[in-house]
Formats: structure tokens, sequence, C-alpha cells
């Protein structure tokens, strides 16, 4: 059977979220249970349709009360329910459904989603084309579901027949039964991912079954690759970035109904003097242990903690999670990691307060040993939950012999290879073959320079500009980046760089090629170095230092690029540059 | 003295207010409540007041008969001189010590590619000699820090003086750390001007100035003829009342102070040293400004360090800020030479008159206490 694209003609929009709805401001659970329980179904409206229920919780809620709070929506019999980044927070979507007949006129709704078959909220399994009635065809050509289920025109068979039976419940007992340890079976899981809704469940074609909600590691696979790349499901954790903007024309139809927020963020900005240190959001070690496989870094830096009884971590930088990672001071991934320990609950923070020009400054203890006030907080060590941390954070002992034999396998390998090395190079040189090393002479720093500019050993001579960048890119660098094309460009214009023109290249010095210009310049952040090559070598190079300052100021960069430029090409003018040593033919 | 948190070490960005000049700076806001530029007899009463005062305060510094251009602080006066000079010689170079405050460097940037920089050796010291060749026929004026404000490092300003006085060229001293520490005796200093603010020695914040010999700068602040139209706006004369009390006050235990901190100096690097062979001491603490020391723990971050110490009760200064979202490195510990690495694990320590051993002992402490924390941290 052919399925139609086409929606449904009964249901001539695809009506909105934003349409007739309430909004919850960081509602408790309590609250949320209370209005859901209360809320109107269909045909308990004046325009038929039911209204949405919205609730909204800021960004960096924990998200075991997300996850609470859908469950509590469905609890109450809401369906529907979507929970997504919306505007600057999380918002859960839901409406009640009408009670109505279950008659059939023929229609069949096909879910053509990423997934090989779904749950909705009134016990439907779709997959495939599956007979629906007329309720559930207006039900699924609404949004949200109609952004993933299509229903096809009436057809003269079946109607007239009742369809709708079992309970969402009752079926997905049965689907938890049947696919009990799906998600890891046979493969390693290691894509966190979370399904935002609507439907009650997914399952895909190898069996991974994800519910509405929650977030699971799922094993990777074509499947769920769609369903991200198509927003069906969203990787965890939730980039920061997918929080935008909250949009301003929602007020005029919303009823407002401010309640308590559920999760203060924590930080001496907005708290006085005299202010108890908040407690720590419920332990979610499932979360922590996801989080902890995916940042090493800051596992050691824990370890260390716990090993050398410090009373807290400290870490600089700013989280490029957060809504202000995008302009956010020395973006590190290790507070991302911290940040979202301590949603976990693993770990208690506080922030340092910041005059202008501060670099971020956050102190991390482990759960409930931050105490006293936020002006002056006290450390508290905990050695039962720091020994259950270290469990948490240390390999099993299996593992950590195995790495030891592994080490010390590679250890004598490469002593063994330098040997070798080593007593075949005297060997040639005693043989007197007076094969010359091309690149004697060079530096190991230089080849790597030479490696980022490609230098190719044919240019006779040749200036250039390596703009050297961090993994983790932020906006400062991206400036240095695009001061020093336009400089670099001006200069191309000038007689001089008519002459001897400038390229600009970049590279990352945290890659493991850059190891010795990263250890030689001393590299710890966007740097732009001046190079001059000649035949394929670094002659001479320069940190463009003035270029940290004047980022800010384009002409005063340009004006000390084109200095700086000027001094290297005369210097190169000047000097001929040292010899390249390279075999001649 | 007031009780001062014997763990506050960050003196040098601002001094507990004096005794002396919180009575002062009372009595005088009581007892002048007119304008000194109104006609009436309140307005004279308060006019004769700053006259007197102004003269005294010129006198405590050897400077009879000179004037002072009164401004709301040193960053205000260094903008004044500098700023004002450029303004009233608009061909003119200027010549700026590499490691100026941030006012006087971000004043001398409005010269563009009329300012010249005057580089320092790696001691800090700036020879007379590159003075020299560093001057050039259109240079109008040369702005030197008299004691640096990260380092301490206090420079030979009568040997710097003579070069510019040989030259005919104005010399501009940018004393802020040094008055009230350091004997500042401007019949000697040979200096055209000498910036000073009142909160580094102990006066109130919101008052500091400029001293001059003799006045070449077009104003920066105008709508008024007050001072004789070189600043326009109300004058503060409780201000003023308040600074010359702390200055006093700070002149007469100067001496004793000046032992007594640079002993405290010694001891406590000494125990820094004995726990962290790796730091670097950047300050001379035999010459330099007494008391203020900065210390560069390569591969760490200052910021970090200070943060640390602020856990801990202690207030320390750091060499760095973020500059345009990055972390950066201070001008002054790079123009001594310093890697950009170094430099971003620099702090400073000041001390002052509440400074005891026992909180130096301490400071010491628990600076190796989070240098050992920061490494745990560095490390990979």
């Amino acid at each position: 059977m052919t399925v139609s694209e086409q929606a449904l003609p009964l249901v001539n929009c695809t009506a909105s979220p934003k349409e007739d709805h309430q909004l919850l401001i960081e509602p408790t659970l309590t609250q949320l249970a209370t209005v859901a329980q209360a809320w109107p179904a269909a045909q308990e409206t004046s325009n038929g349709f039911s209204p949405w229920l919205r609730a909204q919780w800021s960004a960096n809620t924990p998200f075991d009360r997300l996850t609470a709070a859908v469950a509590t929506a469905t609890a109450a019999g809401l369906a529907a329910i979507s929970l997504r980044p919306e505007g600057a927070h999380w918002q859960l979507t839901a409406l009640r459904w009408a009670a109505g007949p279950c008659i059939a006129q023929g229609r069949q709704a096909c879910y053509r989603g990423s997934a090989a078959a779904v749950l909705d909220d009134d016990g439907h399994w779709l997959f495939g084309a599956v007979p629906v009635c007329e309720k559930t065809a207006a039900r699924f050509a609404r949004a949200p579901y109609a952004d993933w289920v299509s229903v096809t025109s009436p057809a003269d068979h079946g109607a007239g027949h009742e369809l709708c039976g079992e309970s969402a419940d009752r079926m997905l007992t049965k689907v938890r039964a049947i696919f009990p340890k799906a998600l890891t079976a046979g493969r390693v899981a290691t894509t966190a991912v979370l399904y935002p809704g609507p439907f009650r469940c997914l399952v895909f074609a190898d069996g991974s079954l994800l519910e509405r909600g929650q977030v699971v590691l799922a094993a990777p696979s074509a499947a769920i690759d769609s369903a991200l790349a198509r927003g069906e499901l969203l990787a965890w954790p939730v980039r920061r970035q997918a929080f935008t903007a909250p949009e301003l024309s929602d007020a005029a139809d919303t009823q407002m109904l401010p309640v308590r927020s559920i999760h203060e963020p924590l930080s001496w900005e907005n708290l006085t003097e005299s202010a108890a240190i908040p407690a720590s959001p419920p332990l979610n070690w499932s979360a922590a242990r996801r989080l902890l496989s995916t940042a090493p870094e800051l596992r050691q830096q824990l370890i260390r903690l716990v090993e050398q009884a410090e009373p807290y971590l400290l870490l600089t930088g700013s989280d490029p999670d957060a809504q202000t990672g995008a302009t956010g001071c020395c973006p590190s991934t290790v507070v991302a990691a911290a940040n979202c320990l301590a949603e976990a609950g693993v770990l208690a923070r506080l922030s340092r307060p910041l005059p202008p020009g501060a670099c971020p400054v956050t102190v991390y203890t482990p759960r409930g040993e931050l105490r006293g006030t936020v002006a002056r907080p006290q450390f508290a060590p905990d050695a039962v939950f720091r020994a259950r941390l270290l469990t948490e954070l240390r390999p099993p002992w299996w593992r950590r012999v195995l790495r030891r034999i592994l080490q010390t396998g590679l250890l004598g390998f490469v002593v063994l290879s330098l040997l070798v090395a080593v007593w075949t190079g005297l060997t040639e040189l005693t043989a007197g073959t007076g094969r010359q090393i091309q690149n004697a002479g060079q530096s190991h720093s230089e080849d790597s320079l030479a490696m980022a500019v490609g230098a190719d050993p044919l240019c006779n001579e040749a200036l250039a500009v390596v703009v050297f960048h961090a993994s983790q890119r932020c906006d400062f660098c991206r400036r240095l980046e695009m001061r020093s094309r336009a400089a670099a460009a001006a200069w191309n214009r000038s007689a001089a760089g008519r002459d001897q023109p400038l390229v600009v290249y970049t590279a990352n010095y945290e890659a493991p090629e850059f190891d010795t210009v990263r250890q030689e310049f001393e590299l710890f952040t966007a740097t732009v170095v001046l190079v001059r090559l000649r035949n394929g070598r670094i002659t001479d190079r320069r940190i463009f230092s003035d270029g940290w300052a004047l980022s800010e100021d384009p002409a005063g960069f340009e004006a000390a690029f084109q200095r700086a430029a000027a001094d290297l090409a005369t210097a190169a003018r000047a000097t001929p540059g040292r010899q390249t040593g390279a075999a001649q033919p | 003295m007031m009780e001062v948190d014997p763990r506050f070490f960050d003196y040098a960005a601002g001094a507990p207010i004096h005794p002396d000049a919180m009575a002062a700076w009372q009595a005088a806001a009581r007892e002048f409540s007119g304008n000194p530029s109104a006609v009436h007899s309140a307005g004279a009463a308060a006019r004769d007041r700053w006259e007197s005062l102004g003269r005294e305060f010129m006198a405590t510094l050897s400077l009879p008969d000179g004037f002072l251009v009164a401004t709301s602080g040193g960053t205000e006066a260094n903008n004044l001189v500098i700023g004002g000079t450029l303004a009233r010689h608009p061909t003119g170079r200027i010549l700026i010590a590499a490691d100026s405050h941030a006012s006087s460097w971000s004043a001398a940037q409005a010269a563009g590619s009329r300012r010249d920089v005057l580089p320092l050796g790696a001691d800090g010291l700036i020879s007379p000699t590159v003075l020299e060749q560093a001057l050039k026929p259109e240079t109008v004026l040369v702005s030197l820090l008299h004691a640096q404000h990260e380092t301490g490092v206090v420079q030979p300003v009568a040997e710097l003086a003579a070069v510019c006085a040989r030259r005919g060229v104005p010399l501009h001293l940018d004393g802020v750390q040094a008055v009230g520490k350091l004997p500042v005796d401007f019949a000697r200093l040979n200096c055209r001007y000498y910036t000073f603010s009142a909160h580094k020695f102990g006066g109130p914040r919101g008052f500091g100035g400029v001293m001059a010999a003799s006045v070449d700068f077009a104003p920066q602040m105008v709508g008024g003829d007050q001072q004789a139209g070189r600043r326009a706006g109300t004058e503060n004369l409780p201000g003023l009342a308040g600074s010359l009390a702390a200055l006093k006050a700070a002149i007469r235990i100067q001496a004793s102070e000046r032992q007594r901190l640079r002993a405290l100096a010694v001891a406590g690097v000494s125990k820094i040293r004995a726990g962290c062979s790796h730091v670097l001491c950047n300050s001379d603490l035999t010459n330099g400004l007494p008391g203020l020391v900065s210390l560069s723990f390569p591969g760490q971050s200052g910021s970090a360090m200070a943060a640390d110490l602020d856990l801990q009760g202690f207030a320390i200064g750091t060499a760095s800020a973020c500059h345009a979202r990055r972390p950066q490195p201070s001008r002054s510990l790079l123009a001594r030479g310093l890697t950009p690495q170094i430099a971003l694990g620099s702090v400073r320590v000041s001390m002052g008159s509440g400074t005891t051993p026992e909180a130096v002992a301490d400071l010491a402490a628990g600076l190796l206490a989070a240098v050992r924390r920061q490494r745990q941290e560095t490390q990979r």
C-alpha cells in the first residue's frame, strides 16, 4: 500500500505549541503535577483544541529534574510531551487529548522518522502503515507529530471497525520486556543521546530502545546518526549553544505563572554575603560515569584531589558550553566537564566574583564539602564520599595492570628502536657514504613550523604568517586570525608586499606535531608568528606580540603588523639566512 | 591606625584610609560647605582653605613655588599630563617607558606613530644612556615611572632627569606608588610633572593630582575655570584635606616602615624560595619599593593562585588580566624580558602598615599550598 504524504484535510493546521498555551516558569514538580492534573482536554475548550501546557526551566537545571518533570506530565495523563531547548531554556510542552469515539474511516498513519517503530501516548505502535481512527489521525496531523507521521486519505476498507484499545503503559511494559538490554547487546554503546519526545519511546532496528525524556547510551549506528541529524534525538550533553536568546513575542497570549525557581545558579554575584551555600542537585552516578569517560584530564585532576587530600580544585577559564561560552574568556573543556559533573551532583562548585578583565575561576569540591556562606566558604572533606568517588574515578585493577604492561612493552620497543636507529646511523657514518641529513642544523621546532607553513623547498624566499590556535577556538582567536588575514592582504597590496608577499596559515598548537613549537614559543593562547623561509627552511621567526593587545583595534593591529612585516622583510634582505645544508645534486 | 586585616597584601592597589585622613576629610566636609568658585563668603572661605591646603601639600613634597592640579586620581592625572601635552604639541613626539601604567600608556597611544617606547633592562631599570639615545628633536615629553607598580623597581630618577634637563625635554614622573613610601623631594627630582594618587598612601579615594614646576598642557576636562582653567570641575576640598593628612602620617613613619617592610619582604621570599625552587622574584628587595614583591611561578596561573589565596583568606594582586577575552600577560613584565608564560604566572604581594610577621609567614605557607595545587592541576 502506498502511503500518502498529504496531511489530513480535517485538521487544517499543524497547531504550533506556541498557540493557545499557558506557561509555567521554573515550576517545582509538585506545582507541575497540580497544573497537569487539572489541565483541560480538547472538548472543554472553546476552539476545540486542547491548550498547550508549557513549562520552562533554566538551561543549567539538573537534568534529573527535567526527567522527573517528563514523568510527572506522563503520569498526569498528558500527551504529545516534548522536552527540548527553546529560547534560553529547557521547555516541556504537553497537552491532553480529548476522549472520543475510536472509529476507523480507512486512514492509515505511517511513521517517517529514523527509528524502526514508535509508541505514542495512546498506545499506538507505529511501524510502517498502521490503520488509525479519525481521532488519532487528527492528532497525528498536529504538531509535534506531524513532523514524523504521515496520514493517508480515507479508504473504503476497514471503515467502521474499532481499532484502538491497549493502553500505552501496557504496551510499553511489553516493549521493555522484549528489549531488556538491547542498548548494549553485542556492541560498545558510546553515543549518549536524549530522546526529547513526543512519542513514548523509539525502537531502532538494532533493538535500541529510547524512552522519552531519558538520556541513554546507545551503540552507534546509521539510524542513530540519522535521528541526531534530523533533530529527532539530541546528542548528550546538549550543547548550550542549542539554547538561543529568549523569544519576546510569546508574552502576549501567555498566562505567566511565576513560581519559585527549582535551581538557582550559585555565584557570589546573586547571593548576599551571609547566604548559605545551596545544596548540590541530586546525585546521578550514571550521568557522572558517562561524563568522566569522556573527560580523562578532569578525571586525573579529581584523582589527585582525592589522593593528595586537597580541600578543593580550582579551574580557570569559562565553560564553552555555557550560554556565554561563545564570547566567554579562556574557554576550557575541563571547566565544561566539571560543570557537567556539578550538574550531576558529584561536585559542588562556587563561581568567583569577576572584576572586569578577570579570567573566570571556579572552585570545585566533592559533593557536600562546600559549607559556610557564599562569601566565606568552608571546606569539610567527606572521606566516605571521596572514597566512593575514587572508586568511580579509577579504572579497575586489571585495567591498570594491563596498561602498565602495555606501557612497559611500548617503552621497551621504543628503546630498542632507538638503539637500532643509532647503531644504523653510526654504521652509515663510519661507512662514509657521504649522505647528509637534509635538515641538519634545523631545530625540531623549525621543522614543525616549516610543516605548519607547508614549506616548499623549491621556494627560494618567502614570508609567512602562522596563526596558532588551540583546539577550542574562541572569539579572540578567530578575531586574531581575521585581523592577521586582513593585515596580510594589506601588506600584499603594498609595494613591499608585492616584492615579498605574505601567506597566512593556521595551525593548532595543541596538535602533537607542534609540541616542540609550543614549548619553544611557550604558546599558551592564540598567537601570531611571522616566519621567513628560504629554500623550505625557517630562517627567522618572530612572535607578533602586539597583536594580542591590538586585536580589538583594527587600525592599530594593521599598523603594528605592517611594521613587524617590514622588519622581517628588511631583515630578510639584510641577512642572507642560514644555509640549508641540503645535499647538492 | 585603624584595624587592618593583616592578611591583606594588596596595598599597592589601594591602602586602607588612615584615621587622620578620615578625620581631616570629615572636618573639611563639615566646615567648608561652600563652593570655592562661589562669590559668597562661604565660597571664599572654602577657596582660601583650598589654596592654603594646596600650598601645604606641595611644601610637604618640597615644591613651594609650583602648581598643584587636583584630579580624581592618578589615572586622570596621567591622562592630563600626557593627553594635555600632546594636545598642546600636535606634531611633537612622546617617549614613554615600556612598563608604564596603563593610564599613561593608553593616553600615549593617542600619539600613534609619534609615540616612542623606552626599553627596560632585564633588571627593570632604564639606562640614562638608552634614554639619551631615544630622545629625538621632536620629543616634547618623557614619561617614566618613579616606582613600578607591579615589581616595585625604583628608577634612578635623578640621573634620568638630568638627561632630560640637558636635552631640554620636560619629564613626567608617575609617582603614584612612590608618594608616601619613598622620600619625594620635588626640588631635587628635577622633573616638570609629578603625578600621585591619594588612596595609595592612606588618603581618600577619588583624589590625586599633578604637581608641576610649570604647566604646559591643555586641559582635558573643560566647562569651568576652576584651578586656573587647567581642570574644570568643583574642587574636592575634603579630598585634599584628607590627602594632606594621610601624606603627613605616611611621611612620619616612612623611614621605620621602609626598613620593617623590606625585612618582612625578605623573610617572606626566603620562606617561599625554601618551599618552591622554581619561583622567580622580579623585585629588588633592597632598593625597590618597600614591601612590594613580584613573584613568578612559570607555567602556572597567577589569577588562579590569587583566587586560591582568597579562599585561604589572603588578598594579593595579580599581574595579568583578561583582555579581549584571553589572559593578557603583564606588559610591564614582558618589557623586562619575561616570557608570556612566566608573566602569566606572576602575583604581586604588597605590604603596608597592617602587615605582621606572622601574616607574612602564613601567606608564604598559603602561597606554597596554592602553588602545589596549581602544579597538580597543570600536570598532564
